[in-house]
Parts: C-alpha cells; sequence; structure tokens
C-alpha cells in the first residue's frame, strides 16, 4: 500500500461520506402539535415571568417595612440600654454606635413609633411571617428555576431581616 | 430584549427539527430536543441580546440533540445498534445496510468525544458552518474551533478503522 491509499486517507474520505450522508439524509417532516407547544410556551411562562411584576408592591413594602421595624428596635435597644446600664455608655460610643441623643431624635422623627407600640410592632412580625410564607410557598411553585432561585433568596433575605427585628424586639 | 417566539418557530423551526433530526436519529428525541431548545429560549431570554438567532440556534440545537444523544447512549447503547439492525430493509444491499449502521455507529461516537469536539465537529463537518461561525457561537477562538474539529475528526477516524468493514476501504481505493 503506497502512500496515497494508506489507511489514513482512507478513513478520512469515508468520514467525509459519512458526514455527507448525515447532512443528505430524509428527514420527516416538522409535526405539526410542535407548533401548538411552542404557543402555548407563553402561558407557560407567563405566569412565572409576572411573579414579581405581582408581588413586587408587597416585596418592597415587605423589605421597607422589616428595615424600618429593625431599625425602629434596634434604636430602641440602644436607648434602653443607656438607661439601664449608664456603664456602658463608652462602650457603646466606642463602637460608633450614635449618641443618645441623635437616636432619640432619630426615633421622635419617625411617626410610626406614635401609633405602633412593641405589642403592635410583634403582631406586624407575625403578619409578615405569613405573607413570607404565603410567597415562598408560591415561589416554590414557579417551573422557572432561575426566577424561583432569585425569589427565594429574596425571601431568605427577608427572613432574616425578620428574625433580627424579632431579636431586637 | 424579548424574543418573539412565534416568529422564531417560523424561522428557524425546520432548522431547529431538522438538526435534531440529523443527531438523534429518532422521532421522540427529536421531539423532545425541539421543545427543550424553545424552553431554553423563553428561560435565557434576559440573559441578552442575540445577534443572529439563526447562528445561536443552529448551536444549541446541536448541543442539546448530542446530549440527547449522550443520555440515550448512558441508558441502552446496546439496544439502539440492535434495532438499526432489526429494522434495516432486508431488500437492500449488504454494502447499503453497512453503511447505514456505519454512520449510526458514528453518530453514537459523538458521545465518547467532549461536548465542545462533539459540537465543533458537528456544526462544522455536518451543518457546514464556518469557523468563524461556530466559534462566535461558541464564545471561543476561531482556532480552537479547528483544534477541536481536527481532534474529533482524529478520534472518529481511528473508530472508524475499527468499525468500517474491510470492503469500505476497498470500495474507497477502488473509487479513487
Amino acid at each position: 500500500m503506497n502512500k496515497h491509499d494508506s489507511p489514513a486517507e482512507n478513513t478520512e474520505e469515508l468520514l467525509d461520506r459519512i458526514t455527507s450522508e448525515l447532512r443528505n439524509q430524509a428527514i420527516p417532516p416538522m409535526p405539526a402539535h410542535l407548533t401548538q407547544r411552542v404557543r402555548e410556551f407563553h402561558h407557560i411562562v407567563r405566569p412565572n415571568a409576572s411573579m414579581w411584576a405581582k408581588h413586587s408592591r408587597k416585596f418592597a413594602l415587605l423589605a421597607v417595612a422589616a428595615t424600618l421595624v429593625v431599625a425602629v428596635t434596634a434604636a430602641w435597644s440602644l436607648l434602653t440600654r443607656q438607661r439601664s446600664a449608664p456603664g456602658d455608655r463608652v462602650a457603646i460610643e466606642s463602637t460608633n454606635a450614635p449618641p443618645r441623643n441623635d437616636a432619640v431624635s432619630a426615633i421622635a422623627t419617625l411617626d410610626v413609633m406614635q401609633v405602633l407600640s412593641f405589642t403592635e410592632l410583634s403582631d406586624e412580625l407575625d403578619q409578615f411571617d405569613l405573607e413570607i410564607q404565603q410567597l415562598k410557598r408560591e415561589a416554590q411553585q414557579l417551573d422557572a428555576r432561575h426566577e424561583q432561585k432569585s425569589i427565594l433568596q429574596l425571601i431568605a433575605k427577608l427572613e432574616d431581616h425578620l428574625t433580627l427585628a424579632s431579636v431586637g424586639n | 430584549m424579548k424574543p418573539d417566539l412565534e416568529s422564531i418557530r417560523e424561522l428557524h423551526g425546520p432548522m431547529i427539527w431538522s438538526i435534531a433530526m440529523r443527531v438523534t436519529n429518532q422521532y421522540t428525541d427529536a421531539v423532545d430536543c425541539f421543545q427543550d431548545v424553545f424552553l431554553e429560549v423563553v428561560s435565557d431570554s434576559q440573559k441578552g441580546e442575540i445577534r443572529d438567532w439563526g447562528a445561536y440556534l443552529r448551536w444549541l440545537t446541536t448541543r442539546r440533540a448530542i446530549d440527547t444523544v449522550r443520555r440515550r447512549h448512558r441508558k441502552h447503547s446496546a439496544s439502539v445498534l440492535k434495532d438499526s439492525h432489526a429494522i434495516a430493509d432486508p431488500s437492500n444491499d449488504l454494502q447499503a445496510i453497512e453503511f447505514e449502521d456505519l454512520v449510526q455507529r458514528v453518530r453514537e461516537e459523538l458521545v465518547h468525544l467532549s461536548p465542545a469536539q462533539a459540537e465543533a465537529f458537528w456544526l462544522v463537518c455536518v451543518e457546514q458552518c464556518t469557523q468563524s461561525e461556530v466559534a462566535e457561537s461558541m464564545q471561543i477562538e476561531r482556532n480552537h474551533v479547528g483544534v477541536l474539529v481536527y481532534r474529533a475528526r482524529q478520534h472518529l477516524q481511528q473508530q472508524l478503522k475499527h468499525l468500517a468493514p474491510e470492503s469500505f476501504f476497498k470500495q474507497a481505493e477502488d473509487s479513487q
């Protein structure tokens, strides 16, 4: 067998014939039901896509409320610590915590303190918790994994806020 | 920008179906692959704008179809080859049946290539895309595509030495 007819050239040519056969093989027509199936994808995906839009206001309110609750309870605990243990003042100031007067004025500007007692705050926390559990259940039923993950991450953050708030309270 | 599924299906549906059928060579696998591609298009539509839907879908379908062959191979590699023998038309001459079998074996051999090699080989050698088009779809250098195709061909040629009957080489020699 000379160089021209070496096995490598033969297998190369055979591979070319095979790729040509693969390229030109008869393909059955596309099934009609696939067209309908693709149309349905819009409906499958749309409810998931609207999850953010549907609950965006709720998410925003929960985030603001949770942050507010954390801020108020943190300020309140700072005040009570300063009142009950004046000796802590040095330690508090050394950790760059706001001085007592600033904390008082911060709370004074929050109208929420005029209407919310700590009992009410606690009720609110319970209500947020219920809302979050409801959101979590809805998120777990989503088909779109990526979106589900994002929503569950956000819910986990909200839960962290609420836990902090509850501990502070 | 959200893709318009309807116009994508109208424009590229037949191409997606053809590639899915060519790679998988099985109707039900091709149907699954077709749907997987469109679901992926919908799910990933937020990722970024696609410049060339044709090239993107050709690459995505090839990738998903090879994945399908890979899964099928893991489940029942032997039965597919046995089936291809069983459904062969006995009126065909032996050479044609053997060639059909060889084509199927090469298709199944894709699972032994790396995913990148299999995709590059199929897109360049079967779908006849240019190396630049494949490089853009796979987001790699053009030279890298050349290397992937070369390695894939080397592997497949090596396998053909063992898989192909003697007569195929004689026939190749006769036709030269």
